[in-house]
């Protein structure tokens, strides 16, 4: 186990940086996500730690030490890659193994460390058997277990459960953090997908355009993201963003509406957009933040989202699964003062 | 009413499923048909060939596959003059070695022109590309000369020196190797193999087919290229198998 620190890690390809300057401290044992869409900078940073991207200027430290001129294979950090990487003309034994080909252990044991890392995945009845008699599922244990075998002091992992169908996705996120809570290495997970994050992550780091945006615990970047990016990113369906002007104590929405807020914090007449996470805009009785008709809606067992026409914008609520309004209903639509977020419509920053 | 209707449908939809399958069965005899052609017309020369060997002289032009004076006269020569084992070893050593060192050498400078970043790679691959513009006959002189010049003539070295690597192979392995994803080559330099570990025993087992055709299209050409051997007025020990001119009885 170990900490990873990166210090103001700048990425350039000739004169287009990609990175810009990115600082971050993963604690030792830490797992920690990196998300954000393509093109963020998130696999370049992950693949910069592994020793596979030349450092255009900062540090990667892994255990104190600076590594930034060190191969790869000296930095004793493990990756499983998103198309697995395992080698098609070795056994599954062979693709373990691979990892040992340079360590000084005996025969004997490398084969028992392989046969304990097979039997930790479950993979020991499939050790003779070629990658192609694998599913998906058994090929990406195979991924983890040659990481495993060589026993780093992080494991870095790009995007590994993109190529799998969804049921199988939420079966090896299971895994991956069961693994992780009995090895307790240091992971970097790399993933374009937030769920994948929110419900992996000990802290995410939200990435967009080479900077982070920002740090923390999945109930942080949920609960108090730092700008409209991280809180329409973070959360499906997406936050509701309406963009409004403050005038005296309430902020008059552009959708025609006005909403009562303490504005201790704001000056008259500027600028922000308020934000509403579907899940806490509440289709009910009575008169709530505003009112709307029912363009579309979609069932989804408990709860029903409901696409609700306010103004010239849409918003997404919840209501009832039981009993949902119908295409065409007039609305209200509430929210608990505490649920709502403001951001300065200008910096996109919160406003807390 | 409605019975008899359905019982129509069904009537039908079974015509058409047998038309179907009649068409299937014709389309799949064509298939055969063609296939068939093909094979007995690739065969034919070799059986004349194997047919034509057990034939006296006078008997080499008629079109006949069974001689009528059937003779093994033919293989008692050329085993009795000791001269074909020589010619024989020299064909199987030069084409073995020349195979050998293509495969080796082409899907080297392949893996590196396709894998590896480096100024002037462009240049390099078209430099050796724009080499298969050259015909072979422009080449035998300057390769006697060059032959002559170290000092080569009538060894092994200086008839397979010029054929160690083709531009061909190369290319053919740089487009196979492209076929190699990036990742299998760092998941192996993480795991802490050098760049030659990585080629051999990554890059090199995931292009065996490529491999086996360059193999099989460099042994043949080798072990059929006598003509340009033969520039050589004094090559006489290595002279490769003159299969394609065989001495008259």
């Amino acid at each position: 186990m170990t900490t990873v620190s990166l210090n103001n890690l700048v990425k350039s390809y000739g004169n287009t940086q990609v990175l810009h300057g990115i600082n971050l401290d993963i604690q030792s044992g830490e797992f920690v996500v990196l998300v954000g869409p393509s093109g963020c900078g998130k696999s370049t940073t992950l693949r910069m730690i592994a020793g596979l991207e030349e450092v255009s200027a900062g540090d990667i430290r892994i255990g104190g030490d600076v590594v930034n001129d060190m191969e790869p294979k000296e930095r004793n950090i493990a990756m499983v890659f998103q198309n697995y990487a395992i080698y098609p003309h070795m056994s599954v034994r062979k693709n373990i193994g691979f990892g040992l080909r340079t360590s000084k252990l005996s025969k004997e044991e490398k084969d028992a460390r392989i046969d304990e890392v097979a039997g930790i995945l479950e993979l020991t009845e499939l050790l003779d058997r070629k990658p192609n008699q694998l599913s998906g599922g058994q090929r990406q244990r195979v991924a983890i277990g040659r990481a495993m075998v060589r026993d780093p002091a992080a494991f870095l992992f790009d995007e590994p459960l993109s190529n799998l169908d969804a049921q199988l996705r939420t079966q090896m996120r299971l895994e991956i953090k069961k693994l992780h809570q009995r090895v307790g290495n240091t992971i970097i997970f790399v993933t374009h997908d937030q769920v994948e994050a929110m419900t992996m992550a000990d802290r995410i780091v939200i990435m967009k355009d080479g900077h982070i945006q920002q740090v923390g615990t999945p109930f942080e970047v949920f609960y108090e993201p730092a700008n409209i990016f991280v809180a329409q990113f973070i959360g499906a369906p997406s936050m509701n963003m309406l963009k409004g002007i403050v005038k005296g104590e309430a902020i008059a929405l552009e959708n025609g509406t006005a909403i009562q807020l303490p504005t201790a914090k704001l000056n008259e007449d500027q600028k922000v957009a308020v934000g509403l996470r579907p899940d806490a805009l509440l289709v009910q009785e009575g008169e709530g933040l505003f009112s709307g008709e029912v363009s579309v809606i979609e069932p989804l067992g408990t709860d029903t989202l409901a696409y609700v026409k306010v103004g010239d914008e849409e918003v997404i609520a919840k209501a009832s699964g039981r009993t949902p309004p119908a295409v065409g209903d007039t609305v209200n639509l509430h929210a608990a003062p505490e649920a709502i977020h403001l951001f300065d419509a200008d910096t996109g920053e919160a406003i807390r | 009413m409605a019975f008899s209707e359905t019982l129509d449908t069904g009537k039908s939809a079974a015509s058409l499923r047998s038309s179907a399958r009649r068409k299937r069965s014709q389309a799949q005899f064509i298939r055969w048909l063609l296939l068939f052609a093909g094979g007995i017309a690739m065969i034919m020369p070799i059986v004349f060939m194997l047919s034509t060997s057990f034939k006296y002289p006078f008997e080499v032009y008629n079109l006949n596959l069974i001689p009528e004076e059937p003779t093994i006269e033919n293989y008692t020569y050329v085993l009795e003059d000791g001269r074909f084992f020589g010619w024989f070893t020299n064909s199987l050593l030069i084409a073995t070695i020349t195979t050998i060192c293509n495969v080796l050498f082409d899907s080297l400078v392949g893996y590196v022109l396709c894998k590896y970043t480096f100024p002037g790679r462009y240049i390099i691959f078209i430099a050796i590309l724009s080499t298969l513009m050259i015909p072979t006959e422009m080449l035998v002189i300057p390769w006697y000369l060059m032959s002559s010049t170290f000092g080569w003539l009538d060894t092994y070295w200086g008839i397979m020196f010029p054929g160690l690597m083709t531009a061909f192979g190369t290319f053919l392995m740089k487009q196979f190797f492209e076929t190699v994803p990036d990742d299998f080559l760092e998941a192996a330099r993480i795991d802490g193999l050098n760049e030659l570990q990585i080629w051999w025993t990554v890059a090199m087992p995931l292009v065996r087919p490529a491999l086996a055709a360059l193999a099989i299209f460099v042994f043949l050409g080798n072990w059929t290229a006598s003509s340009g051997r033969s520039s050589s007025p004094t090559v006489r020990k290595c002279t490769p198998c003159p299969l394609a001119s065989p001495p008259s009885p």
